[in-house]
This record gives C-alpha cells, structure tokens and sequence, in this order.
C-alpha cells in the first residue's frame, strides 16, 4: 500500500481529481486538512495530464507521503509501496 | 513575558540594506528605471569601528511605509565576497515585493523591459506569481503577486514540514550523514501525519465510547 497525504489547498487539487478518476486509487475526504490517496501498487501522476506548472510538479509530495520514490521526472512520477 | 506567536508584533518591514559600490547605476536603476522615490540619504563621517570609511545610506520607497536601502562607503574596495555570485546560494539573498492585481505584474514586466533589463523568468508558484530581474549590482529582486491568502491550513502544513525536516536533518547529523534529498523529508511528514491522524481515530473512538 502506497499513500500520499495532500494538503487540502486549491493549488494541489489537480492530483485529488486525476485520482478520483484512475481505477484503483482510493481517495479520501481531508482528515486534518489532508487528502489521502492509496493504491495496493504504485501511484503514477504525469504532469501535463495535471496542468501542473514545474514549481507545483516539484512540490507535488509536500503533503507527505508513506512508499518510496521511483521515478520523479520532468513529466512522470511513480511511487512504489514501502521502504527504500 | 509570553514568547507565543502574535504576542509581540512587528510592524511591517521598514528597510531593507545592501552594499553597493556602483552609486550612479543604483540611483539610476532604483529612481528612475524603477521609479521608486528617493526619501531618505544619510551622509556621515565614518563612525563606530576604526576603520569604517565615510559613507552614504540612502533610501527608496517600496509602499507601505517599506524601503530599499544602500550604503555606499567611500575610498572602500568591493571585497571578492562581496561581488554578487549570481547563483542559487547567492540569490537566496533576495528582495521580494508584492503588486495587488495581475495587470500591475505585467505592468511592471512591461516597464521594465522597455527600459533594457531583463525579465529572466515569470513563474507560478505555490501561492504567488513572481517576475525576476537584477539591478546593477546584480542582486536579485522580484515581484510577486499573491495568488491566494495564507490560510490556516498553510500554517499547521508549515508546522508539519519543518518538524520533519529538523527531526531527519537531526538524525542524518547524528549519523554523520548529509541530508540531500527532500524524499526522506515527505516520508517523515507522512509518517508522522499517519501517526496523528491513528491516534485522532483512537481519541475519537474512546469518546464514542
């Protein structure tokens, strides 16, 4: 299991919407102010599919995440379950 | 005395100061390029340390009672340290104004440009939208525009991502270690968020009870 909190700000809320529409990904309503995204599996978001502009793209995990990087490009990020 | 946030304020900024050793082109690029009012410029004989060198301190308005301000020491040589390394590090160092509306960024962009200095990036950021350029001296200056408020919610996320990080950058020290990546920071975050939010769940459920 892989999760991803997300500040419940307007600036982030691309990545709470592409997730309500990918199968597999479970998102929750904000407890404390934060979104929760889980998947069993990896979490994988493309930048251009988010409108995200590159400052935002690089800012994307600062709500905290459970799960490790495996890829953090220009265009693509995936996160994988567990440790590093 | 109580030390919490808010209990003793500060008023705003009332000047902000760097060294110049290009008098004419600071004056020229602040007054009249920038159109920034020149209120204030103290002459003195130089004071304090025995080898201060005589010196001018001078000042522009930026709004809201804020300046920008310079000091130019006379017969004193620019020291290597002192000659802007035009770098992350170095712009760091850096003066941020605000505009109130997006017409009065472009507005600025616009003036700017006419008069020969480069807009080097205009970027979205978080909360603000920002133009960039440098003066003579090549300092570092911007202008933002606010593209929301700060909420409350800003301010506890702040409180949960400086914890982590001095917490990880404590241990990687401990450690020996350098702390070089911003993903052990968000692991932090997250777990410690997770823990938080268990325990609000268990505090929840016992008062149900």
């Amino acid at each position: 299991m892989v999760t991803l909190f997300v500040p419940d700000l307007p600036e982030f809320a691309a990545l709470i919407e592409a997730s309500r529409k990918t199968a597999g990904y479970f998102v929750q309503e904000p407890q404390a102010g934060y979104w929760r995204i889980e998947a069993a599996g990896e979490l994988h978001f493309n930048r251009k599919a988010l409108g995200l502009k590159p400052a935002l793209w690089n800012s994307a995990l600062s709500g905290g995440f459970l799960g490790h990087i495996l890829e953090y490009g220009r265009d693509d990020l995936r996160i994988g379950s567990g440790p590093a | 005395m109580s030390n919490q946030p808010g209990s003793l304020v500060l008023n705003g900024v009332h000047h902000s100061a760097r060294p110049t050793w290009k008098l004419r082109e600071t004056v020229e690029f602040y007054r009249d390029i920038m159109g920034l009012k020149l209120i204030h410029a103290v002459s003195a004989r130089g004071w304090g340390p025995s080898a201060h060198p005589d010196f001018l301190h001078f000042f522009f308005d930026s709004g809201k009672d804020s300046t920008i301000a310079f000091f130019y020491y006379l017969g004193a040589e620019q020291a290597p340290h002192l000659v802007h390394r035009p770098e992350y590090d170095s712009d760091a160092s850096h003066t941020s104004w605000q505009v109130s509306h997006r017409d009065q960024l472009l507005a600025w962009r616009e003036r700017l440009e006419r008069n020969g200095v480069d807009i080097m990036y205009q970027i979205e950021h978080e909360v603000i939208e920002s133009i960039y350029f440098r003066d003579p001296n090549g300092y570092y200056l911007e202008i933002a525009l606010p593209l929301r408020g700060f909420s409350q919610l800003d301010a506890m996320d702040a409180e949960r991502t400086i914890e982590a990080a001095i917490e990880v950058a404590d241990e990687y020290r401990t450690a020996g270690k350098e702390l070089d990546s911003i993903e052990a920071v968000w692991q932090r975050k997250g777990r410690n968020l997770m823990a938080s939010l268990e325990i609000g769940q268990e505090e929840s459920r016992e008062r149900d009870y």
